[in-house]
């Protein structure tokens, strides 16, 4: 008996399996569109694994460019599959998402989908370009995060890091307008919490392992 | 290839140690099943791919035939991501490991080895399941050791290895997984031995 025991103890570690967690479900990340006679059609993204790590592009000047870092390891993080990576590009024209601190332009057209946050001392939007058919995305996706008032206000940092993860979060693959209707998730519409929930983490995973209806093209 | 470079100056400098002791060094490879595996709409999983693998063990004679061994074994590769059948890799991962062993004869030439150390991983980047660091987790091994002369103090080795061990990392734990994922590894290496 007391040959078989440490046998056993040691067969049944040889054997043992990551047991996975209860996860909180998920809030909506997929956006509806009308699409003339046939009703409305649902529209899901993520990246590909082949484009991975998604290149971003934020001045190095830019006071957006740490709050950019911060996000990206907080996605990053969040996915621990690798399903998503970000690297910082310094060349615009090679970029997937271009990351500018100014006010986003009007006039989006037909084309675009714009996904806005309205934090309290900043402004965050993403400008995702699709063709015709609503089957790809063009790249690059654009991003604009910019003060509500002044830019020396103290909170904007924090305000810019909450704003960058929740323009990120639409990078991802959410892309729902309606957002979470949670403040406590960082994807709510007037996002004031800095950092990832657990609802933000389960719906990212989710998000990343959908069969998507959009995909990128037009990578340079 | 800046380890093995450096096992190869260590094992052409190192001094005499006493009579029959060894020193071995070996390149190759190793094989490994998943770190970590999940279901989020279909099979997802982690591996640490085949890593070039460098091993460096000094041994000494214990008793007739027997030997103790100290051994450092580094692989450096990259992390295989297998999201619902769509693979992806993640660079930067190096393993080292550190190991006491014991070996014996099986016949003339073919030696076996059992043992048991530690392993560190240590990602290029804390990201995923090595977002706050990599883990330290203890492991056993085993394997057989084929020798042939070469000259009077140098033997051509080649050696497989078989070892164990369990793998969560704090990331994982945080994010409230349970238990562990038992990985099991097979490396083949060839090199050279020296007695001194």
């Amino acid at each position: 008996m007391r040959r078989i025991i440490p046998v056993a103890v040691l067969l049944g570690a040889a054997c043992s399996d990551l047991i996975s967690p209860t996860r909180v479900p998920p809030y909506e990340y997929r956006q509806f569109v009308s699409s003339g006679a046939s009703g409305i059609d649902t529209l899901t993204f993520r990246w590909p694994r082949s484009f991975l790590p998604v290149r971003i592009w934020v001045a190095d000047n830019e006071p957006l460019r740490q709050p950019i870092l911060t996000a990206i390891s907080r996605w990053q993080g969040a996915l621990l599959f690798g399903e998503f990576r970000a690297e910082l590009v310094s060349d615009s024209s090679r970029a997937d998402v271009i990351v500018r601190n100014v006010p986003a332009p009007g006039g989006i057209g037909l084309s675009r989908i714009r996904l806005d946050a309205l934090a309290p001392e900043c402004i965050g939007a993403t400008d995702i370009r699709t063709d015709g058919t609503l089957t790809q995305v063009i790249l690059p996706m654009r991003v604009y995060i910019w003060p509500r008032f002044s830019p020396q206000n103290p909170n904007i940092t924090t305000c810019y890091e909450i704003t960058a993860t929740h323009e990120l979060g639409h990078v991802l693959g959410i892309i729902s307008p309606n957002h979470s209707p949670d403040p406590g998730d960082v994807m709510f519409s007037n996002p004031v919490f800095n950092g990832l929930s657990d609802r933000d983490i389960s719906t990212a995973e989710v998000v990343s392992h959908i069969t998507p209806t959009l995909t990128p093209t037009g990578r340079r | 290839m800046q380890f093995p470079a450096l096992l190869v100056i260590a094992l052409v400098i190192v001094t005499p140690l006493g009579a029959q002791t060894t020193a071995r060094l070996t390149l190759g490879g190793t094989m490994g099943t998943a770190l970590a595996s999940d279901e989020l709409g279909g099979p997802v999983s982690l591996g640490a791919g085949v890593p070039v693998t460098a091993a460096l063990s000094l041994a000494h004679p214990i008793g007739t035939g027997y030997r103790a061994l100290v051994e450092v074994r580094a692989g450096r590769g990259s992390l295989h991501a297998d999201n619902n059948g769509e693979s992806s890799s993640i660079p930067g991962l190096t393993t080292v490991g550190v190991m006491v062993l014991v070996d014996g004869p099986v016949t003339s030439r073919v030696r076996w080895e059992l043992g048991a150390g530690l392993l560190n991983y240590r990602p290029a980047e804390r990201s995923g399941v090595f977002g706050q660091g990599g883990p330290t987790p203890w492991i056993l091994g085993g394997g057989l050791s084929w020798t042939r002369p070469l000259s009077g103090t140098l033997d051509l080795v080649a050696n497989g290895r078989y070892d164990f061990h369990q793998f969560r990392s704090r990331q994982l734990d945080s994010r409230g997984y349970t238990q562990y994922q038992a990985v099991h590894r097979v490396g083949l290496g060839i090199g050279i031995e020296r007695s001194f």
